[in-house]
C-alpha cells in the first residue's frame, strides 16, 4: 500500500492508502474515494475535471503526453504544477505524493 | 412554435438513436441540443478516438458512429433545434409540454426524453475578479456573429483550436486582434498555428505569449485588459472586446430546476421503462442513474428501445401494442 495526500476543492484534507498498480489511475482512486472529481469524459483527457497540482512529489511522474498537455493548454486556472489526474498511473513511486483538486476551473 | 411527439433533450448518440426506437412506434421527435452539432461529447470532445464496445463494431471513430447514426434515422426525418440550450418546462392541462430554449424558440411536445449525457456544455470561464460585470459588455465567450467585431479591439485568450482560428478569421475582420496564450508554443492544428506565426511576424496581429488575464477595466463597458507575463511587468491592452476561448465544460444546467429526482449530477429513473418521476419525462444515457447504472453507450441504446415502448403505450393506453422486427418489416419512414 501507499498513501497519497489530497486536498479536495472545498479545502479538506485526506490521505488515502492505494494498491499501487499501473492499471488504475490516480483518477479513478480519486472518484472511487469520493473526492470531488466528476472525471466526465471518463478518463482520455478530454475534459479536464480531473485537473490536480501535484504540491509535493512531482518529480517521479512521467511527462505529460499530448493530448494531457493539450487539454491542460485549454485550462484557465492551469498553473506549472498542473497534471490531469487521469493520465496519471498509481505506481509504487507515487507514495507520500501531495495533490490538490483543481476542476477544469468551469 | 414546433409541435412534436418527442422533444428529444440532447442529440448526442443515445439521443440520435431514440428517434429510430421511437420511429419504428411513428413516434415523430424533434432535437435540441446547445452545441451548434449532433454528436454531443463525440464530436465535441473525441471526434477522432475510437470506441471499440458498440455491438457490431470491432472500432468505430466517434465521428463516424455519429454520421452512421444520422444516416440510420433519416428515414424518420427529425428536426432539429442546435445551438440553443432548454431552459423551461412548462407541463400543459392535457398533459403535454412546452418548452422554450434560450433563443426563444418554442416546442410542444408529448412527451420529453432527456438524453443530455454529461449536460449542457457551457463555457469554461478565466477566474478574474470582475468577470461576470463585462459579460455582454465586451467579454463574449463565443464568436456568435464575426461582424460584431469589425473595426474593433479585440483580445483573445487561449491556446486552443478555436482561439487560433478565430485569430485568424479575427485579423481581417478587427482593427487590432491580440492573442494571449500562456505558454510559449501551441498545439492547436499545424497549419493554423503557422497561419497565427505569419500574421504576428506581418504585425497584423500581436501576439503576447507567457502571459495570463490578471485584470480587467473600464466602466460601463470595458476599455482595458490586463496582463500578466512571466519575468516581465504587467502589460495593459486597450480593448472593446475580450474573447477567452478555453473550451467547453458540461453542467447540469436548467433542467436541475423541472422538479425531477436528481442524485448528484443524474436523474433518477424506473428501470422498468426509464421514466422520471414526471408523468411523461423519461431519461436516457449518461445523464439518468438508477441501481447497476453503467455510463456506456451501447446501455444508452437500449435504454431508448425500451423507453420508446413505453412512450407509445403511455400515449396509447387503451392499445394492445406488439414489437415488429425491422428484419420483417423494414424501416418505414414518414
Amino acid at each position: 500500500m501507499i498513501k497519497i495526500h489530497v486536498t479536495d476543492t472545498d479545502g479538506s484534507e485526506r490521505s488515502i492508502d492505494v494498491k499501487p498498480s499501473r492499471n488504475i489511475s490516480l483518477m479513478e482512486v480519486l472518484t472511487r474515494e469520493n473526492f470531488d472529481v466528476p472525471a466526465i469524459c471518463g478518463g482520455m483527457a478530454g475534459c479536464g475535471t480531473c485537473h490536480i497540482a501535484v504540491l509535493e512529489g512531482a518529480e517521479v511522474l512521467e511527462a505529460p503526453e499530448n493530448d494531457e498537455e493539450f487539454m491542460l493548454d485549454s485550462l484557465p486556472n492551469y498553473d506549472d504544477d498542473s497534471r490531469l489526474s487521469c493520465q496519471i498511473p498509481v505506481t509504487k513511486e507515487l507514495d507520500g505524493m501531495k495533490v490538490r483538486i483543481k476542476g477544469d476551473g468551469a | 412554435m414546433i409541435e412534436t411527439d418527442i422533444c428529444i433533450i440532447g442529440a448526442g448518440p443515445v439521443g440520435l438513436f431514440a428517434v429510430f426506437e421511437a420511429g419504428l412506434w411513428k413516434l415523430r421527435c424533434h432535437l435540441v441540443d446547445a452545441l451548434p452539432q449532433v454528436g454531443g461529447q463525440l464530436t465535441e470532445v473525441y471526434p477522432h478516438k475510437p470506441i471499440y464496445d458498440i455491438p457490431g463494431y470491432p472500432s468505430v471513430l466517434a465521428g463516424e458512429l455519429i454520421k452512421n447514426l444520422e444516416e440510420q434515422i433519416a428515414p424518420f426525418k427529425p428536426t432539429y433545434t442546435l445551438g440553443e440550450s432548454m431552459e423551461s418546462l412548462t407541463q400543459l392541462e392535457d398533459g403535454g409540454f412546452e418548452l422554450i430554449t434560450s433563443e426563444g424558440t418554442r416546442v410542444q411536445s408529448k412527451v420529453v426524453v432527456i438524453a443530455g449525457g454529461l449536460g449542457v456544455f457551457e463555457p469554461r470561464k478565466p477566474a478574474l475578479e470582475n468577470l461576470e460585470k463585462f459579460e455582454r459588455k465586451g467579454v463574449d465567450y463565443m464568436v456568435k456573429d464575426p461582424e460584431k467585431y469589425r473595426d474593433k479591439r479585440v483580445v483573445i485568450a487561449g491556446g486552443g483550436d478555436s482561439a487560433l482560428d478565430w485569430t485568424v478569421f479575427l485579423a481581417d475582420v478587427a482593427s487590432e486582434v491580440t492573442m494571449v496564450h500562456r505558454r510559449d508554443k501551441f498545439r492547436g492544428a499545424l497549419d493554423t498555428v503557422s497561419k497565427v506565426e505569419a500574421l504576428a511576424a506581418e504585425g497584423r496581429i500581436k501576439l503576447v505569449l507567457n502571459s495570463q488575464l490578471h485584470a480587467l477595466h473600464g466602466g460601463e463597458q470595458l476599455e482595458q485588459v490586463e496582463l500578466t507575463q512571466k519575468g516581465s511587468d504587467n502589460v495593459t491592452v486597450d480593448a472593446d472586446y475580450l474573447i477567452p476561448l478555453f473550451g467547453l465544460s458540461p453542467k447540469l444546467g436548467p433542467i436541475a430546476n423541472w422538479g425531477l429526482n436528481i442524485d448528484k449530477r443524474a436523474v433518477e429513473v424506473d428501470t422498468r421503462d426509464y421514466s422520471t418521476n414526471v408523468p411523461g419525462i423519461y431519461a436516457i444515457g449518461d445523464i439518468n442513474t438508477y441501481p447497476g447504472k453503467l455510463k456506456l453507450i451501447l446501455c444508452g441504446f437500449h435504454e431508448a428501445a425500451i423507453m420508446a415502448h413505453s412512450v407509445y403505450q403511455y400515449l396509447n393506453p387503451n392499445e394492445k401494442t406488439t414489437l415488429k422486427y425491422t428484419t420483417v418489416n423494414g424501416v418505414g419512414g414518414f
